[in-house]
């Protein structure tokens, strides 16, 4: 799990990816299911245990791309122009070059068939030494998925084949772009390119 | 250090800037125009790795340029507004659709529109003015994204010679990214040597891979255009700029050799001779000369 104190919006990311997971069907029914619970001690226990971004980690090129949605949704949230319920979710909608939040769950969200699973946490700010709560928010996130994590850097390139170019390619438009077509599938250039184009899509969202 | 971080946290909330801005006041100013501040920064610190025993080292902090459209007091807030909208939208949309179409130019790492905010790659690298070794840094051309290193214009060129990069190729280099960037529809609308970066490459595969790449910056005033006349009046821009600041390379001997810009026309001319279309060569060179007898506006009458 990497932790990344940002000072200047208050908060500390932390960002765990965690793979392969065996459980993803059993979490995604919970994490629909906690949604519906009455705002009780024990709904909102619940809410809390889940209260991550669950993103589907073959749909990331790199941490950086998941930063960039994290970062361009703390600066909705500053602006107070969040599009959904919390900034958590708000992480998946940034991911997505379209306007709809349904879409953009489906394709970046945990999904039934998820193999790879991005967990990001949205706490207020920490020390950057403070290793303590780094520990508990860790912990938090192997009680959900029985994992041990893994290195961000397996981001984009997720064994046997675990990021989903194909459809990276497909939703953020890309399949017509020179600097892909132009580039043999799978070389380091066309990872990096696609890399990239991802990055631009998601800071470009605001102001497309 | 938990003293430390709630320091910054609640001199955060007590000037209630938001987010970016904040950034930005910790961040260091490395240029300033009349439409823009250009600062160095980082979006994202090197975190912190829990479990620490990890194999892999923490990912470095890596920086960006941020480039400040800031608030001009002499227009009224509400056009103002509009307008930093508008630039900050059109240079991002620029920088990406370059992206797509493979011409080297800083990667789009943040965009706060209503701020008028946008975060680009870092170019670790020198201008092409450096490298060339032109003279002062313009006083009459608004060159927002040009950076300027410490070190003097001589170093540089002693290293890039060293290294094995002569002028010729890098000049070939630039008309090449340039004929990239008019292929994508995209008009740069403010060439000058400021606003192309010489890059290094890291290490080789082979000995037949360039050696440095060329990337443009500085979007700003850009715009869509496929248009001979628009792409004549780049190349025309350009060559201007060229002929007020370093005209002529200079022989071992002392001698002046081919003008510089015809190298830049070589390398643009191959490139689009390549890749275009049939005749569009042709086209834009028939316009360049044109745009040469009348200049850069069009004319008017009539």
């Amino acid at each position: 799990m990497e932790s990344f104190a940002l000072p200047h919006h208050g908060v500390t990311v932390h960002l765990g990816l965690f793979s392969p997971i065996s459980n993803a069907s059993a979490l995604r029914t919970r994490l629909v299911a906690a949604s519906t619970l009455p705002a009780d001690d024990e709904g909102e226990a619940e809410r809390a245990k889940l209260d991550f971004a669950f993103v589907d980690a073959a749909m990331l090129t790199s941490r950086l791309h998941l930063l960039t949605a994290v970062q361009q949704a703390l600066l909705a949230q500053a602006d107070d122009a969040l599009k959904t319920k919390t900034v958590h979710s708000e992480v998946l909608f940034q991911l997505e070059p379209g306007t709809n939040i349904t879409e953009s769950l489906k394709h970046f969200g945990l999904g039934p068939t998820t193999k790879s699973l991005a967990l990001v946490h949205i706490a207020p700010l920490t020390s950057v030494d403070d290793s303590s709560s780094a520990e508990a928010i860790l912990s938090r996130m192997k009680d959900l998925v029985q994992l041990e994590p893994s290195s961000l850097d397996l981001l984009g390139q997720l064994p046997d084949g675990g990021t989903n170019e194909k459809s990276l390619r497909k939703y953020y438009k890309l399949n017509t772009d020179i600097v892909l077509t132009s580039q043999p599938a799978g070389s380091p250039q066309a990872r990096q390119a696609l890399d990239q184009l991802c990055i631009g899509a998601v800071a470009l969202k605001v102001a497309a | 250090m938990p003293s430390l971080s709630k320091d910054v946290k609640a001199q955060v909330e007590a000037t209630r800037l938001p987010p970016i801005l904040s950034l930005i006041e910790q961040s260091q100013l490395i240029k300033q125009g009349a439409e823009a501040k250009v600062y160095k920064s980082t979006l994202f610190p090197s975190p912190l790795c829990t479990p620490s025993s990890s194999s892999s080292p923490p990912p470095p902090a890596l920086p960006v340029l941020l480039k400040h459209r800031f608030p001009k007091t002499y227009r009224h807030s509400t056009l103002d507004a509009l307008l930093t909208r508008q630039r900050v939208t059109g240079e991002s949309r620029a920088l990406v659709r370059c992206l797509k179409a493979g011409v080297k130019v800083p990667g789009l790492r943040c965009v706060d529109v209503k701020q008028g905010v946008l975060g680009m790659e870092w170019i670790e690298g020198w201008s092409v003015r450096e490298v060339l070794g032109g003279g002062q840094e313009g006083d009459e051309l608004p060159d927002e994204d040009g950076e300027e290193e410490e070190e003097e214009p001589d170093d540089v060129q002693e290293m890039l010679k060293g290294l094995g990069v002569d002028h010729d190729s890098l000049l070939q280099a630039v008309g090449a990214e340039i004929a990239k960037m008019h292929l994508a529809e995209v008009i740069h609308g403010d060439l000058t040597t400021s606003n192309m970066m010489v890059r290094l490459l890291p290490t080789r595969a082979s000995p037949n891979d360039p050696l440095f790449e060329v990337v443009l910056i500085d979007f700003g005033l850009s715009s869509v255009s496929f248009l001979p006349e628009d792409r004549a009046v780049d190349l025309y821009v350009l060559e201007r700029a060229f002929a007020s600041t370093h005209p002529v390379s200079l022989l071992p001997s002392g001698e002046e050799g081919v003008p510089h810009f015809e190298q830049v026309l070589l390398g643009y001319k191959r490139a689009v001779e390549e890749k275009g279309k049939k005749g569009e060569c042709s086209r834009i060179e028939k316009r360049l000369e044109e745009v040469r007898m009348r200049g850069r506006k069009r004319s008017m009458v009539g």
